[in-house]
C-alpha cells in the first residue's frame, strides 16, 4: 500500500507538472462550451440557454480525454524506464497500471470540477442545484471509465503511438454519437438507436434527467455499468500486463 | 531531392515494423466513412413535435414530424433534443406552444399549426451526400494526420533531428519528405476505402472518383501542413498530439462538418468563414452543386496558400529550434 502510494504521488505530480496537460483539461471544456454556446445561443429561449447544454455535453468531453491522459502517463518515454524499474524491483506489477488508472482519476476529476466551477460561476450553468451531487457521482464514474479503458488500450497494443492514432478518434466518435457537439436526437430513428451504443450519450442524459426532471432512473443503471466496466477493463488489462514486452 | 527519397524510405521501413498501423489506419477509415454515410441517410429536416392531447383531428405537414402523446415529455428531452417543441391542445385556448428554443422558432411552430398545408418556408441550403461525407473525413484526415507525423515526433523525441540539422542535408527536404510520407498514408487508405464503398458496396456517395481525388488531396494536403506546424510548434510529441487532434475536432465543427450552426452571431461568423475547414467545405458543396471553375478557383487558392502557411512557419520553428542552435553549438565547440 504505502509503494503504491508512492508510485500514485509521483504519477500525479508528473501530470500536474505538464503544462500543456493542464492547460489542456481546464482551458478546454471551458473553451469548447464558451465557443459552442455563443455560437448557438441565439437559437434558445430564455427558459435553457445554450450554455447550459454545452456547459454539461462538453464536459464530457473533458472527461473522455481521461483515456489519453492515463495512457500517456502509462506509456511515456520518460516513464517507461522508471516502470522497467519498478518491473524488477519486489513491487507488485499491478502498482505500475492501477497507479495511472488512479493518477489520470485524480487529475482529471480535479480539472473537470474546477472548469465545472469556472462555467457555473461565469455562464451560470445549470448543474442541479441542490442535486448536483448526481452529475458529480456520475462524473467522477465516467472519468474512471476513461482512465481504465486508456490504460486498457495501451496494454493491448503496447505501443503509444498506436494508442495515440487509435484512442483520439475513438474518443471522437463517442461523444458525436453521444451528442456531446449537437442534439443527437434531432436526427432519424436509427441514429438514437445507434447512439446509445456509446456510454457518453448515458452519461449525459441521465445527468440531463437529474438536472431537469430531479429524475434518478437513470443514476444507478450509468454508475453500476460504468464502474463495471471498468473494474472489468482493470481485469483485462492485468491478463494482458506482461513487464518483459514492455519496451 | 535524394534526401527527400532517403526520408521517404526509411519512413516506409518504420512504417513497416509497425504493421498494425496500416491496418487500423484502414479500419478506421472505414468506420469514419460508414458512419457518415449512416448518419447523413437518417438525418430528419422536419421538426420534431410531440401533442399532448386526446381528442383532435391529425395534422398533417411535411415540416413536422409528430408525436401524439398522453404524458406532456420532460424537460429533458427537450434539453436533450428528443422534440423540437411540445404542444399542448385545449378546446377554450387552442394550441399553446412550449419550447426551449427562441420566440422565431416558437412563432415558426404556431404557423405551422394554425395552418398545416399553406405554409412555406424559408428555403435552406440543403448539404448533399457528397459534402457530408467530405464533412465528417475532414476531422478525421486532420486527427489522423497529427498521430500520423509521429515519425517525424520520434525523430525530435531520440533527437535524430539534431544529427540531421548538422548533416549536409537541407533541412526544407528533410521536412518535405516527412510531409510527403504522411500525405500518401493519409491519401491512400482513405482513397482505397472511398472507391470500396462507392464501387464495391455501391452505396452513393456523390462524388465521382476524380473529384474525391482531388478534393481528398486537398484536405490531406492541408492535413500534413496543419500537423507539420503542430508538431514544430510544440516540442513534447505526446503533448503536440493531444493538442493537435483537440484543436482538429473542435474547429472543424465550428466550421459545421457535421452540423451547420445557425449563424446567430456576424463576430463569430467571420472567425468561423476563415476556418480552413469551412473553406473546403464551401469548396466541397460548390462542386457539387457544379459551379464553374471561376467560383471554385479562389477558395482552392486559399487552401494552398493556408497549407504553404503552415509549412513554412513549421519550416522557420524547426530551422531556428534545430538548425541555428546546432550549428552555434557546433562553433563553441560544444557537443549536442
Amino acid at each position: 500500500m504505502q509503494q503504491f502510494y508512492k508510485i500514485l504521488k509521483i504519477d500525479v505530480v508528473n501530470l500536474c507538472l505538464e503544462p500543456a496537460f493542464v492547460f489542456f483539461s481546464i482551458g478546454f471544456p471551458v473553451a469548447g462550451a464558451l465557443i459552442l454556446g455563443f455560437l448557438s445561443s441565439g437559437s434558445y429561449g430564455n427558459t435553457v440557454s445554450s450554455y447550459d447544454y454545452y456547459g454539461v455535453a462538453v464536459l464530457f468531453f473533458g472527461v473522455s480525454n481521461a483515456a489519453t491522459f492515463s495512457a500517456n502517463s502509462f506509456m511515456e518515454e520518460k516513464i517507461k524506464s522508471a516502470n522497467m524499474r519498478i518491473i524488477y524491483s519486489p513491487v507488485p506489477k499491478i502498482c505500475i497500471y492501477l497507479s495511472k488508472v488512479a493518477a489520470a482519476f485524480i487529475f482529471c476529476s480535479l480539472s473537470c470540477v474546477i472548469s465545472a466551477v469556472i462555467l457555473h460561476l461565469l455562464l451560470k450553468v445549470n448543474y442541479g442545484g441542490s442535486l448536483a451531487w448526481g452529475p458529480f457521482v456520475v462524473m467522477l464514474c465516467s472519468v474512471f471509465f476513461f482512465s481504465a479503458i486508456g490504460v486498457l488500450v495501451c496494454c493491448f497494443f503496447k505501443s503509444e503511438s498506436i494508442t495515440n492514432q487509435i484512442i483520439s478518434p475513438i474518443i471522437a466518435l463517442l461523444c458525436l454519437i453521444g451528442g456531446v457537439f449537437f442534439p443527437i436526437e434531432g436526427f432519424g430513428k436509427w441514429v438514437v438507436l445507434a447512439s446509445w451504443l456509446s456510454p457518453v450519450k448515458w452519461m449525459l442524459t441521465s445527468c440531463a434527467e437529474i438536472i431537469y426532471d430531479r429524475n434518478f432512473t437513470l443514476f444507478l443503471p450509468t454508475v453500476g455499468i460504468l464502474t463495471g466496466l471498468s473494474i472489468l477493463a482493470i481485469l483485462i488489462s492485468s491478463k494482458l500486463f506482461k513487464g518483459e514486452d514492455y519496451l | 531531392m535524394i534526401a527527400l527519397l532517403a526520408v521517404l524510405k526509411n519512413n516506409f521501413y518504420r512504417l513497416m515494423s509497425h504493421k498494425s498501423r496500416i491496418f487500423l489506419c484502414f479500419g478506421l477509415t472505414l468506420g469514419a466513412v460508414l458512419a457518415s454515410v449512416f448518419i447523413n441517410n437518417s438525418s430528419v429536416t422536419a421538426l420534431k413535435v410531440a401533442i399532448v392531447s386526446n381528442n383532435q383531428a391529425e395534422i398533417v405537414s411535411p415540416y413536422l414530424n409528430i408525436t401524439y402523446v398522453d404524458i406532456p415529455p420532460s424537460s429533458s428531452e427537450l434539453f436533450l433534443g428528443k422534440y423540437d417543441a411540445v404542444v399542448t391542445y385545449s378546446e377554450e385556448r387552442g394550441y399553446e406552444v412550449e419550447t426551449i428554443k427562441n420566440e422565431t422558432f416558437k412563432a415558426k411552430i404556431e404557423a405551422i399549426l394554425k395552418n398545416p398545408l399553406s405554409y412555406a418556408p424559408e428555403s435552406e441550403s440543403i448539404r448533399q451526400i457528397g459534402t457530408s461525407i467530405i464533412g465528417f473525413l475532414t476531422m478525421f484526415i486532420l486527427m489522423q494526420g497529427v498521430s500520423t507525423m509521429y515519425l517525424f515526433a520520434e525523430d525530435k523525441e531520440y533527437a535524430q533531428i539534431g544529427r540531421i540539422a548538422v548533416s549536409p542535408v537541407p533541412f526544407s527536404d528533410y521536412l518535405l519528405g516527412h510531409c510527403v510520407f504522411t500525405f500518401l498514408f493519409l491519401l491512400i487508405p482513405t482513397l482505397s476505402v472511398v472507391c470500396f464503398v462507392k464501387y464495391i458496396c455501391r452505396i452513393p456517395v456523390g462524388f465521382s472518383f476524380l473529384e474525391y481525388l482531388f478534393l481528398l488531396s486537398v484536405i490531406c494536403v492541408l492535413a500534413t501542413a496543419f500537423a507539420l506546424f503542430i508538431q514544430a510548434l510544440i516540442k513534447n510529441g505526446d503533448s503536440a498530439n493531444m493538442i493537435g487532434s483537440v484543436v482538429a475536432v473542435l474547429t472543424s465543427i465550428l466550421a459545421g462538418s457535421f452540423y451547420s450552426f445557425e449563424e446567430n452571431n456576424r463576430a463569430l461568423a467571420v472567425i468561423v468563414n476563415v476556418l480552413p475547414q469551412k473553406i473546403f467545405l464551401t469548396f466541397a458543396d460548390l462542386l457539387e452543386k457544379n459551379s464553374n471553375i471561376g467560383v471554385l478557383l479562389p477558395h482552392i487558392i486559399l487552401l494552398v496558400l493556408i497549407s504553404l502557411f503552415f509549412f513554412l512557419t513549421a519550416l522557420f520553428i524547426t530551422n531556428k529550434t534545430y538548425v541555428v542552435s546546432a550549428l552555434r553549438q557546433q562553433k563553441e565547440g560544444t557537443c549536442v
